[in-house]
């Protein structure tokens, strides 16, 4: 039973690795595809239309990324929960000395380095195109 | 008799052979009035700013052989713009000769941002030119830049709530 378990916990972290690379992907060229079409429109004539259409870029970039972020701490949350478990599983078997506790800290690290990516690449894209116009 | 008629064909000898080897110096100079307009620029755009002045130069030039009265400068603008010159009028300009002008440009303080193109007219009593500049209007306003700058801080103070919120165990 406890391989079972073993098992579901690391298919957990392969699923929860696969869901916080999408979201850090995806917010990253959103927020650059963004970037690009706002910078386009704000460098063209100004018109009420183009100023509708920047703001609703702008809206969608609050969202891709404020779902991104929470997506992101949930996902550190989710692994660090998996992770617990998983040396609380070694400690029991008695194998816990293979498995440094240290990479905890680790993983925190690199999840606020990539929030921190999804968060600055949101908003250069949302002030770059009001710089230029 | 001799010696004498060769002092009579002496000068037309001279006269013939100077017009033979440069006919120009002895046929008569047709007239010509050819006036230049450059402007006098750091580069090919000049920037200026929505309700600001900005002094540019415009050389103006007689490379004809006949010597240019009278010149007047305009200009023609966009809407809402002021074109001066300093000196608006040149009495005369002698062949070969250069003056330089003050153009001073004010766009409007609506003006459109962008390109704009601007046609220096100057006009003489003998002749006239046009030279056109190209400039490009910058917004005096940094309304948009907080505007920005506005939403950028809510963002992260967004994100800051979030983190706090979602962030706990």
């Amino acid at each position: 039973m406890i391989e079972r378990v073993h098992e579901h916990i690391i298919s957990e972290l392969g699923a929860n690795t696969r869901t916080d690379t999408i979201f850090v992907l995806t917010a990253i060229i959103l927020n650059l595809i963004t970037l690009g079409i706002n910078s386009g429109i704000a460098s063209s004539e100004p018109s009420a239309t183009n100023t509708i259409v920047m703001f609703t870029f702008v809206a969608l970039i609050i969202v891709i990324n404020f779902v991104a972020e929470i997506g992101l701490i949930r996902g550190r949350l989710m692994r660090k929960k998996l992770l617990t478990g998983l040396l609380k599983m070694y400690k029991d078997q008695g194998v816990e000395g293979y498995y440094d506790p240290s990479l905890l800290s680790d993983y925190r690290t690199r999840y606020n380095l990539f929030m921190l990516t999804v968060l600055f690449t949101g908003l250069i894209a949302i002030v770059i195109p009001f710089v230029i116009r | 008799m001799r010696i004498s008629g060769k002092i009579y064909w002496l000068p037309l000898l001279v006269v013939g052979l100077t017009a033979v080897l440069s006919p120009y110096s002895i046929l008569a100079q047709a007239e010509k009035t050819d006036l230049t307009l450059i402007v006098v620029s750091d580069g090919y755009y000049n920037v200026l700013t929505a309700g600001q002045e900005k002094t540019i130069f415009l050389e103006i030039g007689n490379n004809g052989n006949t010597e240019l009265t009278n010149i007047r400068l305009s200009a023609d603008s966009p809407k809402g713009w002021a074109v001066e010159f300093s000196p608006g009028l040149i009495d005369n300009l002698a062949p070969g000769s250069f003056q330089t002008v003050d153009v001073i440009l004010r766009p409007a303080v609506d003006a459109e941002k962008g390109e704009h193109n601007i046609a220096l007219i100057a006009e003489a009593n003998e002749t006239r030119r046009v030279t056109s500049i190209y400039v490009r209007v910058e917004s005096a306003s940094l309304l948009w830049v907080w505007i920005g700058i506005g939403i950028a801080a809510l963002a992260i103070a967004g994100f800051v709530f979030i983190f706090m919120r979602f962030g706990r165990q």
